[in-house]
C-alpha cells in the first residue's frame, strides 16, 4: 500500500496514485511497447482469477512498470446469500499475487440463491440494509487482512422501503465498518438525473477521508433515463461535477473506466489528459502539490 | 441484521431477481409483487425501471455467449443464435462469480435440446470452440528442448514417459469443424459450408508461448499421442506403432516425438533414475 500523502486543504491522509485507466486485454501491447504516460491501472479481478495464458502474463509484465489496483464485480456485499468463501478465496490469492494498492467493489448485490446476475443490482437504504452489509464487509475485511473500497453503483431503480438517501447509506457503512469509498463520479450524475437528486448533495455529504479513488465513465442519455453503459466519452456534465469533486475532496486517485466500445489507447490517453487538467487546474489554484 | 430483516432483505431480493431472469417467461407473479416494492414517481414507469435490469441482464449474456462461440453465430445466423443464447440464459442461468464459466454447460444444452441436438455439427463446434476458451487460460507450464531430448542417455528411454503442456486438448470430429471455423475467422467469402467428412478427424488445440492453436492428427500420431497423455512409456507407444510401421515404428515414435516437442506439447520429461 501506498504511503499516505497529506492533503493541505482538508488535511486529510490518503494514498495518491495520480491519474489512471482501467486496463484492457485490447490495450496490453500497446502499453507494453509504448509506456505511455498514465500513473497507474485498475484491474478487474475476476478477469485475472485464471490459472494461466495471457490475462496473467500481461498483468506481471504491467504491474512491473505502474501500481495496480484491483476492481471487482462479484464480492455481492449487499447479497442476503453467505459470502462466497471460494470467491473470496480466490480474491485474496489474486491480491498475495499481484501486490495491489487497493482493492475495491461495488455497494450492491450481484445475485442471491447462488445465481450471479453479473449486474450490479440497487439495495434497499435502510439501517437495517446496512447492518447486514457492515457486518459482511468486517468479515471481507478481516478475511483479506486489508481495507476494501466500495463503489457508488449507478441505478435505475429506488425502493419504497428505503428510508434513507444513498449518500447517508454508503457513509453509514463505511463509518461503522471502517471501510473506504471509491466514488464514481458519473455514477453519481447518472443516479442523480435518474432519481431526481442534486449531485452535489452526495458530494458535499460523504465523509472526504474515507475517498481514495474517483471513476469517470461514459454513459446514454435516452431523454428521460440516462444510462451507465462505459461505453462513451465522459460527458461534460460529468467533467463539471468532477471539478467539484476535487474542490470538496482534494488529491483522489482518479481514472477514466471504459467498458465497451473500447477505442485505441491514445484515445483514452488524450481523455485521461482532460482529467489531469481540471484536477491539476482546481488543485494547483489551492496549493496541493502533486505527488 | 436479525433474522426478520435479512427475511426482508431475502425477499426484496428473491422478488427482484426472479423478475429480472423471467422477463417475459414465467416468474409473472413476481414481477407484479416487485413492481409494488418499488418507488413510484420521476420520469420513467416503474415497469420501465424494472425492464432496465431485465434488458441488460439478457443482453450481457448474449453478448459474452458471442465473444465465446463467434463461428456458431456466425453459422446459425443472428436471429438463431439470438433465440439459442435466450433459451441458454433460461436454461443454465449464471452461477458462477466469473463470466468466463458461463458458457460451460453449451455443449450439454445443444446434445440435449430440440431442434440442436438433431444437428450434430452445431454440438461439434460448440465442443471446438470452448475448448480454445480452455486453452486460452489453462495453466502456464514451461516446454522441454529438443536439446534436452536430445541429450537423454539411451538408458532411460525404456521408462521415458511425458508431462503434457495443460492446454492441450485432443478431439475427435465427425464433420470439418476447424475448416469452416478457419474460413469464419479469416472472413473467407463464401464461407466453408459444414459438411460431414469421409473419416473421422482427431484435431489437437493447445497454447504455446500465448498463442492458441489447432492442427489434425493423422490416426496413428493421434493413438500414439493419447498413449503418452496417458503417461504411458516410450516403448509401448513404438509398440502402437508397430503394426502400422513394423519395424520402423520406433523411428517413426521418434519422430512424432520430435514434432511434439517443437510444437511445444511436452512440459517435462519423466524417468527412473538411472545415476544421471
Amino acid at each position: 500500500m501506498p504511503d499516505l500523502v497529506p492533503n493541505p486543504t482538508t488535511e486529510i491522509k490518503r494514498p495518491y496514485l495520480g491519474y489512471g485507466l482501467g486496463l484492457r486485454a485490447d490495450h496490453y501491447e500497446a502499453i507494453i511497447a509504448s509506456e505511455p504516460d498514465v500513473d497507474w491501472f485498475e484491474i478487474i479481478s475476476e478477469n485475472y482469477m485464471v490459472a494461466g495464458g495471457k490475462p496473467l502474463y500481461y498483468l506481471d509484465q504491467i504491474r512491473e512498470k505502474y501500481p495496480i489496483v484491483m476492481h471487482g464485480v462479484s464480492l455481492s456485499i449487499g447479497s442476503s446469500d453467505p459470502l462466497d468463501e471460494g470467491y473470496l478465496k480466490n480474491l485474496k490469492q489474486l491480491i498475495d499475487r499481484v501486490n495491489p494498492a487497493w482493492v475495491s467493489d461495488h455497494m450492491c448485490w450481484t445475485g442471491m440463491g447462488g445465481h450471479n446476475l453479473h449486474d450490479l443490482m440497487p439495495l434497499p437504504y435502510t439501517m437495517a440494509t446496512a447492518r447486514h452489509v457492515i457486518d459482511r464487509v468486517k468479515k471481507t475485511q478481516d478475511y483479506l487482512g486489508r481495507q476494501i473500497l466500495l463503489e457508488n453503483a449507478s441505478s435505475y431503480l429506488a425502493f419504497k422501503n428505503s428510508d434513507m438517501s444513498e449518500w447517508d447509506f454508503i457513509t453509514e457503512v463505511a463509518k461503522e465498518a471502517d471501510c473506504l469509498l471509491l466514488l464514481d463520479i458519473n455514477n453519481i450524475y447518472v443516479s442523480g438525473f435518474n432519481h431526481d437528486f442534486d449531485p452535489l448533495d452526495y458530494l458535499r455529504n460523504i465523509p472526504p477521508e474515507r475517498v481514495w479513488q474517483f471513476h469517470l465513465a461514459g454513459h446514454e442519455d435516452n431523454g428521460d433515463v440516462l444510462i451507465d453503459t462505459h461505453d462513451h466519452p465522459v460527458r461534460s456534465e460529468v467533467w463539471g461535477l468532477y471539478g467539484k469533486a476535487c474542490e470538496i475532496f482534494g488529491a483522489v486517485s482518479t481514472m477514466i473506466e471504459r467498458d465497451d466500445n473500447i477505442p485505441d489507447l491514445p484515445v483514452l490517453l488524450d481523455e485521461l489528459a482532460i482529467a489531469r487538467k481540471i484536477g491539476e487546474d482546481i488543485l494547483g489554484r489551492r496549493g496541493i502539490l502533486h505527488v | 441484521m436479525s433474522d426478520p430483516e435479512k427475511s426482508d432483505l431475502e425477499k426484496i431480493q428473491r422478488l427482484f431477481q426472479g423478475a429480472v431472469m423471467g422477463e417475459g417467461r414465467k416468474y409473472l407473479s413476481e414481477i407484479q409483487e416487485f413492481l409494488s416494492e418499488i418507488k413510484a414517481g420521476g420520469k420513467i414507469t416503474p415497469a420501465r425501471r424494472l425492464h432496465i435490469y431485465q434488458h441488460a441482464y439478457k443482453a450481457r449474456l448474449r453478448d459474452i455467449l458471442a465473444e465465446d462461440f463467434p463461428v456458431l453465430h456466425s453459422m446459425l445466423g443472428d436471429e438463431a443464435f439470438y433465440e439459442l443464447c435466450n433459451r441458454y440464459i433460461d436454461a443454465y442461468p449464471s452461477s458462477h462469480p466469473s463470466l468466463r464459466y458461463f458458457g460451460q454447460h453449451m455443449a450439454k444444452f445443444v446434445t440435449d435440446e430440440l431442434p440442436y441436438k438433431d444437428q450434430p455439427v452445431i454440438r461439434e463446434m460448440v465442443h471446438f470452440e470452448w475448448a480454445f476458451h480452455d486453452v486460452f487460460d489453462a495453466a502456464d507450464h514451461g516446454s522441454v528442448t529438443v536439446e534436452a531430448v536430445a541429450a537423454l542417455p539411451p538408458e532411460v528411454w525404456t521408462t521415458l514417459r511425458f508431462e503434457f503442456h495443460p492446454s492441450l486438448h485432443i478431439s475427435t470430429y465427425d464433420w470439418n469443424v476447424p475448416a469452416v471455423w478457419s474460413s469464419v475467422q479469416a472472413e473467407e467469402s463464401p464461407p466453408v459450408l459444414p459438411a460431414r467428412m469421409p473419416k473421422r478427424a482427431h484435431v489437437i488445440q493447445w497454447r504455446y508461448n500465448l498463442h492458441s492453436y489447432f492442427r489434425s492428427l493423422s490416426p496413428d500420431e493421434a493413438r500414439a499421442l493419447r498413449l503418452a497423455m496417458d503417461k504411458k512409456p516410450f516403448p509401448e507407444i513404438c509398440e502402437s506403432l508397430a503394426l502400422d510401421h513394423g519395424d520402423r515404428a520406433p523411428e517413426k515414435a521418434a519422430g512424432f516425438l520430435k514434432i511434439w516437442v517443437v510444437e511445444g506439447f511436452i512440459a517435462s520429461l519423466l524417468h527412473l533414475d538411472v545415476g544421471l
